[in-house]
C-alpha cells in the first residue's frame, strides 16, 4: 500500500483546502500594503488612518483590484481543472473553446472600431468570447470526425485559430500609434483596469459560474470516464460537459473581458495541485480555485510592485506558468494513467 | 413475452449505414440470475448488441423491456440502478486512486450533486474485497497490471448496486492466471444472484460459466442453449467459417 494517502472522507483533504483558504486571505492582506506607496515595499498599515492619499490608494486602487485578481484566479483555476477533467485531456485550459482569442478579437474590435469607453470593449470581448464558445459548440455537433471531445478539441482549435487571424487583422488594420498600443497591450493582461464598477459588473457572472463549477465538482470525474462508462452510471455526458464547458466559459470569457487574455493558470494550477495529491476533481477543482487565486495575486503584486511602471499580468503569469510547467514536467512523472 | 424475464428483446434491428444491417430480428430474453455468454465473429454485432440492451443505444425497430417496462422508458438514473455496463476497452486519462475510481461506481445510489459518503466509500471497499483487492485501495490506477485493473473496473460495476451486469469482453486480453481470475469473480457474482450479460471469444470460458450462451453472425441469432452445447463442432463451425474439432489441450478452465 502506498504510505501518507488518506481516505477521501479523512480531514486531510478538507484541511488542505482550508491551509490554502488561509494563504490565500495572507497573501491578499499582504499584497494591499505592498506595493509603490510611499516608497516601493511594504506600507506601514497604520497609514491608514492619518494618510488620506494612502487611504484612498489601499480603498479604492489596491483592494477592487486585489478582488479582481483573485476571482480572476479562482475562474481561471477551476475552470481549467474542470474542463481538463471534462475533456479528459490534462493539457488544455479555457482558452482552448475559443474563448479567450474571441475575447482578444471583440476588444480588438471595438478599439478599431474607436470606441474608448471600456464598457463598450468589455461588452464586446465578452459577447465575442460567447460567440466563440457557441460557434465552437455548434460546429462540434457537425463535424463528420471522431468522437464527441475530440470533435469538440477540433472545434474549438479551428474557432481560436479563426479568431486569432481577425484579431491580426485587426492589428494589421489598426491606426499604429494609437489603437496598435492599446490592443496589444490589452491582449497581454492587466488588472489595470479593475476597479469597483468594473469589478461589480463582472462578479455575478464569475461567482455563478465558480458556483457551477464547484457544485460539478464529483461530476467532472465522471466525466473524464469513458463516456459509456459514465451513461452506465446515469450520467448524461453531452448535456453535463455542456452545462461546465458554458460555466467555465462564461466565467472566463467575463474576466478576460475586463482584464484581457492572462495565459497558463487554467493549465498550470491544475496540474501542480493535481502532482500533489492525486486528480479527484472533489480535491482538484476547489484547490485549483484556491491555488489559482493565489498565483494570479502574487502575479499581480510583482507586475505593480517591481517597476515604477506596471508589467502587464499576463507576462508575469506566462513567465511563471512556464517555468512552474518545465519544472513540473522535469522533475515528477506525468500524471497520466492508462 | 416470457414473464419471469428481466431483460427482454423483441425484433430488434440496428444498422449504422443505411445499406448495411448490423442486427436483424433479434430476439430474447434473460431470466433474473441468469449467466448469458454472447459469441460470435469479429464485426457479428456483439457489442452493438450490448450497447442496446444496456440502453445505450437505441434499436432502430424493435423493443427492449426491462422488467416488463420498455427501457427507453427509464429515465438515465433508475436505468443505472439496475444495469451496469462496462465497455471492453476503457483509457483513462488520469491517474485516479483505485479506491475513488471504484466510488464512483457509486454515483447511481447518490444524489445527483451529492459526494460519497462514507457508506458510499465502505460500499466501495466491500466491492473490492469480494474480488481480493483490499491492499489496492490506496493504489493508483497506474500502478495496476491489465487483469487487476479489469477486476478494478468490475468492482466498479458491482459497487453500482446493480443486479443486471452487462460486460464486452469481459476476460479478453489476459493470461491465463487472471482470465481465470475474472471468471471465478463472475461465476460469485452468478451464485450470488446477478444476471449476468456478457461478450467473449473464449468458448472455453462460456462453458466453464454455463448458464446460457448464443452465438449470432451475419446479423441474426444462429444458435442459443445450454453453455454445455457449444461443445459440438457443427454448431462451432456454422458460425465461425472454420472447422473445428474438440481436443483435450492445457485450459485455465
Amino acid at each position: 500500500m502506498k504510505q501518507g494517502r488518506s481516505s477521501p472522507n479523512s480531514p486531510h483533504h478538507s484541511s488542505l483546502v482550508i491551509y490554502l483558504g488561509i494563504a490565500l486571505i495572507i497573501v491578499t492582506v499582504l499584497s494591499l500594503f505592498i506595493g509603490r506607496y510611499p516608497v516601493p515595499g511594504i506600507m506601514n498599515p497604520f497609514l491608514l488612518k492619518t494618510d488620506p492619499i494612502a487611504r484612498q490608494i489601499v480603498l479604492n486602487s489596491r483592494l477592487p483590484r486585489i478582488l479582481g485578481a483573485t476571482l480572476l484566479g479562482l475562474v481561471l483555476g477551476g475552470a481549467g481543472a474542470s474542463l481538463q477533467s471534462i475533456f479528459s485531456n490534462p493539457l488544455i485550459d479555457a482558452g482552448f473553446l475559443g474563448v479567450s482569442q474571441g475575447a482578444a478579437f471583440g476588444a480588438a474590435l471595438a478599439l478599431v472600431l474607436g470606441f474608448r469607453a471600456y464598457s463598450v470593449i468589455a461588452a464586446l470581448a465578452f459577447g465575442m468570447a460567447v460567440l466563440a464558445l457557441a460557434l465552437s459548440i455548434w460546429l462540434s455537433e457537425r463535424f463528420r470526425y471522431g468522437g464527441q471531445i475530440l470533435r469538440l478539441v477540433l472545434a474549438g482549435l479551428a474557432v481560436s485559430a479563426f479568431f486569432s487571424s481577425l484579431l491580426s487583422l485587426m492589428k494589421y488594420i489598426a491606426d499604429p500609434l494609437h489603437q496598435l498600443p492599446d490592443i496589444v497591450f490589452w491582449t497581454m493582461g492587466s488588472m489595470v483596469p479593475m476597479s469597483w464598477k468594473r469589478l461589480e459588473s463582472a462578479a455575478p457572472i464569475a461567482v455563478l459560474s465558480l458556483i457551477v463549477l464547484y457544485a460539478m465538482r464529483w461530476r467532472v470525474n465522471l466525466l473524464s470516464l469513458d463516456d459509456a462508462v459514465a451513461h452506465s452510471l446515469g450520467v448524461r455526458p453531452s448535456l453535463e460537459r455542456r452545462i461546465v464547458s458554458v460555466a467555465a466559459a462564461a466565467g472566463v470569457g467575463v474576466m478576460t473581458a475586463v482584464c484581457g487574455v492572462i495565459g497558463w493558470v487554467g493549465l498550470i494550477i491544475p496540474q501542480i495541485v493535481r502532482a500533489v495529491d492525486g486528480p479527484d476533481g472533489r480535491f482538484v477543482v476547489p484547490r485549483s480555485m484556491l491555488g489559482g487565486a493565489i498565483f494570479v495575486l502574487i502575479s499581480d503584486t510583482i507586475a505593480r510592485s517591481v517597476f515604477s511602471g506596471e508589467i502587464p499580468l499576463g507576462i508575469i503569469t506566462s513567465l511563471l506558468g512556464a517555468l512552474s510547467f518545465a519544472i513540473l514536467l522535469t522533475t515528477r512523472k506525468v500524471e497520466l494513467a492508462r | 413475452m416470457n414473464s419471469e424475464s428481466v431483460l427482454s428483446a423483441r425484433d430488434i434491428s440496428f444498422r449504422w449505414k443505411e445499406d448495411q444491417p448490423l442486427l436483424e430480428d433479434i430476439s430474447l430474453d434473460v431470466a433474473r440470475g441468469q449467466t448469458l455468454a454472447i459469441l460470435g465473429p469479429n464485426g457479428a454485432g456483439k457489442t452493438t448488441l450490448l450497447s442496446i440492451l444496456s440502453g445505450r443505444l437505441s434499436p432502430r425497430a424493435g423493443s427492449v423491456n426491462l422488467d416488463s417496462r420498455p427501457l427507453i422508458s427509464y429515465s438515465a438514473r433508475e436505468r443505472s440502478r439496475l444495469i451496469a455496463f462496462l465497455p471492453q476497452l476503457e483509457k483513462l486519462a488520469f491517474n485516479y486512486r483505485v479506491l475513488d475510481f471504484v466510488l464512483m461506481g457509486r454515483t447511481p445510489c447518490m444524489e445527483v450533486l451529492a459526494l460519497p459518503g462514507k457508506e458510499d466509500e465502505e460500499a466501495a471497499l466491500k466491492a473490492l474485497s469480494l474480488f481480493g483487492l483490499d491492499s489496492f485501495s490506496m493504489r493508483n490506477i497506474g500502478e495496476l497490471s491489465g487483469g487487476e485493473f479489469q477486476l478494478v473496473r468490475i468492482a466498479r460495476c458491482l459497487a453500482q448496486g446493480a443486479s443486471i451486469l452487462i460486460l464486452d469482453e469481459p476476460a479478453s486480453m489476459l493470461d491465463p492466471a487472471h482470465s481465470r481470475h475474472i471468471a471465478d469473480a463472475l461465476a460469485s457474482l452468478a451464485d450470488s444472484g446477478k444476471t449476468i450479460i456478457y461478450t467473449t471469444h473464449d468458448i472455453d470460458l462460456a462453458i466453464f460459466l454455463g448458464g446460457h450462451a448464443l452465438i449470432i453472425s451475419e446479423g441474426k441469432i444462429q444458435w442459443i442453449g445450454a453453455a454445455g452445447g457449444l461443445v459440438n463442432e457443427d454448431i462451432l463451425g456454422r458460425a465461425y467459417g472454420i472447422s473445428f474439432s474438440i481436443k483435450q489441450l492445457p485450459s485455465a478452465f
